[in-house]
């Protein structure tokens, strides 16, 4: 038997849904729904009822009703939606009424932290205790973000729908973008709490499933999901015993979640038959070279170059073309690499940018100029902001030192 | 007689799962096979990758078409089978109540009818 808790979570963000579109405003639907959860978790220990959903949405209106509050006419209003106390609920109406949701919590009248918040709030379904605890502030922060991002919607008057065909493909990249940031809050390592980073990027790539199965042909959906999959692939092998990052040079390939890399490929390789390319894919596009290397000798740092020439045209921004030094210098050696690295020296940004320095370090490594590898390394250790990075880099430093002999 | 057990699950549910669920399902699936082996009814297994990575194609005259996703829009899909043999409907049955999902989802008994592998037909 599925657990209460598990069943209300699954049914959670369908039963809001629905009940914005049933109800009209968000913050009374989601109160109604307070109401159902809490006799749920009463009456659901004995069994989980057959339609979770529509149960919820049931106990969730007649309380909205209940309040007594509303006006006879929205009463009417409220109740003609469901007959004989039972849910007509299509398909279509049911995929209508999520895609509003997620929609409406991407808006881009929000902020992207307001965005993310409300996200896992109303599509995840999780409380604002833990969405605050991930992010590592105080509940009430993070109540107000989500109360302010709502008075925004209510001023602008964003309407609970889905946007029209001529905007849909700008919006659903917001979302993709929405999406991608709870992943890489959770991949990174700074930003979200350590012990939580692994649920957060198991919810995005949940919400990434979502998306899969609500806009089933479209290619950056797909490549989305599948740059999540195969990334988190790497998880487990990703931080040492002691909480150092292994970088990828170093990681134990038997460790990857064979699984998720399995399904990451052939989503990649059934979204790129479409021809119809985007950033998301071309990312997914590396990551499964690099999932393809039964070694990180045997990395075919040739293609990898390609791709990220080819994510250069949707990103021209410099840590792309950073990355794409770095295959060159990989792929075709020494003097090709470097200058592909001075060639960026034009944008300043990267100067402030440790993994900059890193790549620097790295390539002098490789090339036997310990003495600069070692300033390289002690130049993006000043810049770097987690903990796990700066032990990356002390190690490397470490090594430079014991190897080399000090010539003073 | 060769019985295929096809496992359905609900289009998402494992995103549902809690991690001590995958676990037991997954180690349900362990044993189950033991058993089968031990008794001498094991012909085959196949998992399937989730849903989502499927492709559904049609041909239409020389016109072939070429949709991402599952076919079915049936809520529940099928994400796996086993080949027993067994030498009743009921002792099919059986086995298919043992399988893990069974708890989650619904499995369903087919006689097979025709089968072949590398190595030449099996008798159904």
């Amino acid at each position: 038997m599925r657990s209460a808790d598990e069943a209300l979570r699954a049914a959670y963000p369908q039963a809001l849904a629905t009940l914005i579109r049933v109800i009209g405003r968000a913050e009374q639907a989601e109160d109604a729904l307070h109401t159902a959860v809490e006799r749920a978790l009463l009456h659901w220990q004995e069994g989980v009822p057959d339609r979770p959903v529509a149960w919820l949405v049931r106990v969730a209106r007649n309380a909205f009703i209940d309040r007594g509050r509303r006006s006879r006419t929205e009463r009417r209003y409220v109740a003609s939606a469901v007959v004989d106390g039972e849910l007509i609920l299509s398909d279509d109406q049911r995929r209508e009424d999520m895609l509003a949701l997620i929609f409406t919590c991407c808006d881009p009248s929000l902020t992207p932290d307001s965005q993310v918040a409300l996200t896992l709030r109303t599509v995840v379904g999780l409380s604002v205790d833990e969405i605050a605890k991930v992010y590592m502030v105080p509940a009430k922060t993070m109540e107000r973000r989500i109360t302010r991002a709502r008075s925004t919607l209510r001023q602008a008057e964003v309407a609970y729908a889905v946007p029209g065909a001529s905007e849909l493909p700008e919006r659903l990249a917001a979302v993709c973008a929405v999406v991608y940031v709870i992943f890489t809050d959770g991949y990174s390592f700074s930003g979200a709490a350590p012990a939580l980073r692994p649920r957060l990027c198991e919810l995005a790539i949940r919400l990434g499933r979502l998306l899969c199965r609500l806009f089933r042909q479209d290619t950056e959906v797909s490549g989305l999901l599948a740059l999540m999959l195969l990334q988190h692939a790497h998880s487990p092998a990703r931080l040492s015993e002691s909480g150092a990052i292994v970088s990828l040079e170093y990681q134990d390939r038997a460790l990857w979640d064979a699984g998720l890399i399995r399904d990451g490929c052939a989503m990649v390789e059934r979204a790129l038959r479409r021809h119809d390319l985007g950033p998301y894919q071309v990312q997914a596009a590396i990551a499964a070279v690099h999932a393809g290397a039964r070694a990180y000798v045997d990395t075919d740092w040739a293609q990898i170059a390609e791709l990220y020439d080819v994510l250069s045209h949707f990103q021209p921004g410099a840590v792309v073309l950073l990355n794409r030094a770095i295959a060159v210098f990989q792929a075709h050696g020494e003097a090709r690499g470097f200058e592909a690295m001075r060639a960026l020296e034009v944008h300043s940004a990267l100067a402030g940018y440790h993994l900059y320095h890193a790549a620097w370090g790295h390539m002098y490594e490789q090339t036997g100029d310990g003495h600069a590898a070692r300033e390289a390394y002690e130049r993006a250790l000043a810049l770097a902001d987690s903990e796990a990075e700066k032990e990356e880099l002390s190690r490397r430093i470490e090594r430079l030192n014991s190897e080399t002999p000090q010539l003073c | 007689m060769n019985y295929a057990i096809l496992i359905y699950q609900a289009d998402g549910a494992e995103d549902h799962f809690t991690a001590k669920e995958k676990k037991t399902i997954l180690e349900g699936h362990g044993r189950f096979g033991d058993q089968l082996r031990e008794e001498g009814a094991f012909v085959g297994a196949i998992q399937l990758s989730e849903g989502y990575t499927a492709s559904t194609v049609n041909r239409r005259g020389a016109k072939i078409s070429v949709q991402d996703g599952p076919f079915s829009e049936a809520k529940e899909l099928v994400i796996g089978l086993y080949v027993v043999q067994c030498d009743s409907l009921d002792e099919a049955i059986a086995y298919a109540a043992e399988i893990p999902n069974a708890a989650y989802g619904t499995v369903e008994v087919r006689p097979i009818a025709y089968a072949r592998d590398r190595a030449g037909e099996f008798e159904p």
